[in-house]
Formats: structure tokens, sequence, C-alpha cells
């Protein structure tokens, strides 16, 4: 076991403390220095045993300071991406059920492009269907058509009631459009 | 951020609400259409527009324009269906309680002799006109779902409603 610090470290050293030394040579010392034998006879020995004994501790803590903190970026990043995506994530399920919700919801469902009953029974004869609805409007229309030229049915209104004025205001409107 | 998801969860809620009295009236015809007494038809919004294309007539292709959904309910009253006055009453009061609780309007009520049209109107966007034709020989309901203004209730009180 080596007792007396050498030349070559001494030169080491003294680069050490300007500044100067590689990270290959500062390993070196480092090793040097934690292999010596410290009797006590050279105080130096005990002091650059601590000093690079303390300073592998240090960089070793550094070095797992920035590990750990690196790490911790990570960890950070992660969960700060966890923080985002659920965020995200919670919107796009919300905006997906409010979709679903909604084509369920305002759905016309599967109703077919017309549907002709009669007896119970569907009869898939789509003239039928547009006669039926056909008829089942002018017999309406007749009706409605028929307050401008019944006058028999609109005279009675009028004679009964003053108030009915704009109906015939309306009456008159419509059969002045009438084509 | 939580003001507007709420928002857009009250719209999904309340939509269902504010078209509802248009479901009910769905739910009527299909309660009924498959009664034997029963004649029934759907026009869905591609048969209207379809209609629309063979229409010449300019205030006929306006409502039918409109117009997107038509559905019609007739019971046979005269003869072997003299029978039915039960079932036409049973029509009726489901549609004068839809009456009741909505905001229809009765638009306007024609009694020629023992036949009496009455149209109910809901003026919206997605609003309805609603015919109720009683007469002796057979009760109708005649419903036009659509985008009900002022325009097409003109065209309505004209009898301008036809398909040819």
């Amino acid at each position: 076991m080596k007792k007396n610090i050498t030349k070559e470290i001494g030169e080491l050293l003294e680069k050490y403390f300007s500044g100067e030394t590689t990270l290959k040579e500062e390993r070196q010392l480092r090793e040097y220095f934690s292999k010596i034998e410290d009797d006590g006879s050279d105080p130096q020995i005990r002091g650059y045993k601590d000093m690079f004994g303390y300073f592998s501790d240090e960089s070793d803590k550094v070095c797992l300071k920035e590990i750990l903190l690196k790490e911790t970026d990570t960890v950070k990043a992660g969960k700060k991406a966890h923080i985002i995506a659920p965020r995200y994530f919670t919107w796009g399920l919300s905006a997906a059920a409010i979709l679903v919700a909604g084509i369920f919801l305002f759905s016309p469902g599967t109703k077919q492009t017309f549907e002709f009953r009669s007896n119970g029974k569907k009869i898939h004869d789509q003239t039928q269907a547009m006669n039926f609805a056909s008829e089942k409007m002018n017999r309406v229309n007749k009706m409605i058509s028929g307050i401008g030229s019944n006058n028999r049915v609109f005279n009675i209104i009028t004679k009964t009631n003053n108030s009915l004025a704009p109906l015939a205001k309306m009456n008159k409107a419509l059969s002045q459009n009438k084509g | 951020m939580k003001r507007i998801l709420t928002i857009i969860i009250l719209l999904v809620i309340s939509g269902p609400i504010l078209f509802s009295q248009n479901k009910e009236i769905k739910n009527i015809f299909e309660k009924y259409e498959k009664n034997k007494s029963v004649e029934s038809v759907y026009l869905s919004p591609f048969l209207m527009a379809m209609a629309g294309k063979f229409t010449n007539d300019a205030e006929g292709k306006e409502w039918i324009s409109a117009i997107e959904e038509m559905r019609i309910l007739t019971v046979e009253m005269h003869g072997k269906n003299s029978g039915n006055v039960e079932l036409v009453k049973q029509i009726k009061g489901e549609f004068d309680n839809l009456f009741g609780r909505y905001k229809f309007e009765r638009a306007l009520r024609v009694k020629d002799g023992d036949e009496l049209v009455e149209m109910y109107v809901l003026k919206e966007d997605k609003g309805l006109i609603l015919f109720l034709n009683d007469s002796p020989d057979e009760f109708s309901v005649i419903v036009m779902f659509g985008s009900i203004s002022d325009k097409i209730l003109k065209a309505v009180m004209k009898g301008g409603v036809k398909f040819n």
C-alpha cells in the first residue's frame, strides 16, 4: 500500500488546485487517495484523503443528485403528461358521451321513407300512400278554402259578433291573393 | 370550461324536453296506427322533398319545402265501422290532453253541416300544424311537422296544401 505522495500525484495535485485537471486525472487522484494508507505520518495524506474521499462522496452524491433530479424531471414530466392527458382524456370522453347521447336522442331512428297501414297491416305501395294523404288533405283544403267562398258560414259569424272584424280583413286578403 | 361543459350537458338534456310535444304526437300515432280500425300514413322528409319536385304550384312547393314530415291517421265511422265511436273518443281525448299541456294555438275552426275542421298550430322552427277533421263518416288527424312560419300558415289557410 502506498504511503507517500508520488511526484506524479504531486503534479496532478498542482494541476487540480489550478483547476486544470481532466476528469480522468481527478478520478486518478480520487482512486489514489482512496487506496493510500494513512498511518498518520504525513498529515497531507490525511487531508487529501479526506478531501478526495469527501469529493468522491460528493461527486457520487452529485451524480446521484443529478440522476435523481433527472429522474424527478422525468417523473414530473410524466406526471405532467399524466395530468394533462387525463384532463384531455376526460374532455374527450365527455365530448364522446355527449355526441353519442345527441345521436341517440336526436336520431330519427330507422323509419322508412313512407309507411302506409290499413286494417292494421302495412301496405308497401307508395302511390297508394300518397293518394291517401292527398285525399285527406284535399278534404281539409275544401273545408278551409270554403271560408272565403262559403259566405253562408262567414256571414253567420259576422252577424253574431262584430269583434270578428280581423277575420273579415283576413278573408279579404286571402280572397285577393287567390289566383 | 366547466361552464361550457355544463351548458353543453344542459342543451343535450333540454333538447328532448323542447321537442317533446312532437315526440308525444308521434307516440299517439304509433299507438293507434296498428289498430285494425285505423288507416295511417307516414311521409318521411325524403318523400316530402320528392313530392315537392313533382308539384307545379309555387305555393305548394313552398309549403312542401317547409314541411319535414307528415302523418295522417283516419278512423272510418260509417256502416260496419260505426262501432269505432269509442276509439275516436279515445284519440280525441289524447289530443285534447296534449293541447292543454303545450302551447298549441287553435288557429281555425270551420264547421260545415256535420263536418268540423280544427286547425292547431305550434309556430316554431320545429313546429307543427295539426288538423282534426271530424265528420259522420270519418275522423282524421293530419299533422305536418316542420318550420312553421306565417307564409306557410297563409298557404295552408288558402287551402294550398296539395301534392299535385
